[in-house]
């Protein structure tokens, strides 16, 4: 597993990069989250989601959504590293990892969005205040990760970059401190 | 320097991430990608209302589905003449739907 400093200079934001893409999981994500034949494909298969969750029956409409939502997550993330306020923007993934010290699984969206929830989310692993490493990302439509597929493989990611992580013995200052004053 | 970032600087790619560079083109060239994608917006309407598959919308259009995919990803650059071409073909119009705002 290698990794990929969003902006240059910026130590706060960084990406899982798998040696067989092109790009990292941030780009990646964004790339497909602005490309309208992904989209379609996407909820055509989730149409009975959109339908029953956000009452969206006309698919060019969740396309122009994401596309709106895109935008405004992009721009935010672009913003984040200068104000140092990445903790803001992303909340732990549930009330587990709001009790971990180190190395918690942690979620961003577009929290302000207007007429419904963002179901655009960005995935990560938080390693030190302000200091994440996403891990992918994914369009939610449903309550919990672990009910559709595509959620649960984003599950799976956070879960494994978190264990090679800590093989590798990572831990937040923290942890560390605790860890070789016991 | 904390050990995580030290980690994070041992394990860093040697291809540097292109997400502000993709960004910035996005934001640099929203302005025409807004026409491009309501053009693929309005194929997508006109697909799902005729159930029609990629490989359908491209004999409609006389188009290799290769074809269909580039429209659709809404990042196509068209002239006047291929969107009244389009137009024609599907006797619908591309250039008013304006779904996003």
């Amino acid at each position: 597993m290698e990794f990929v400093r969003i902006l240059k200079d910026y130590d706060h934001l960084w990406a899982v990069k798998q040696p067989d893409k092109e790009d990292d999981e941030l780009t990646d994500i964004f790339n497909r989250w602005n490309n309208a034949e992904y989209l379609l494909n996407f909820f055509m298969k989730n149409f009975n989601d959109l339908k029953s969750y956000f009452h969206i029956e006309r698919i060019s409409e969740a396309i122009a959504e994401t596309f709106e939502d895109a935008d405004a997550l992009e721009q935010l993330i672009l913003e984040f590293p200068y104000t140092e306020n990445l903790d803001n923007i992303f909340h732990p993934l549930d009330i587990t990892d709001a009790n971990e010290a180190s190395l918690s699984r942690n979620k961003a969206r577009n929290w302000n969005r207007n007429r419904h929830t963002s179901w655009l989310r960005v995935y990560a692993i938080r390693i030190e205040p302000n200091i994440y490493i996403v891990t992918g990302g994914a369009i939610k439509l449903i309550r919990t990760m672990q009910e559709r597929e595509h959620t649960n493989r984003e599950l799976d990611k956070l879960n494994s970059c978190k264990n090679y992580l800590k093989s590798h013995g990572v831990f937040d200052i923290d942890s560390f401190v605790e860890l070789i004053n016991e | 320097m904390s050990k995580t970032l030290d980690f994070l600087k041992e394990h860093e790619s040697q291809s540097p991430s292109r997400f502000v560079e993709m960004a910035t083109w996005r934001k640099e060239n929203d302005g025409w990608l807004r026409w491009s994608r309501n053009i693929a917006l309005s194929l997508i309407d006109y697909m799902q209302s005729h159930n029609l598959s990629r490989t359908g919308l491209a004999e409609e259009l006389g188009v290799t589905p290769q074809y269909v995919s580039k429209i659709l990803s809404g990042k196509v650059n068209f002239s006047f003449k291929s969107v009244y071409e389009i137009e024609n073909k599907l006797g619908i119009s591309c250039m008013s739907v304006n779904l996003a705002e």
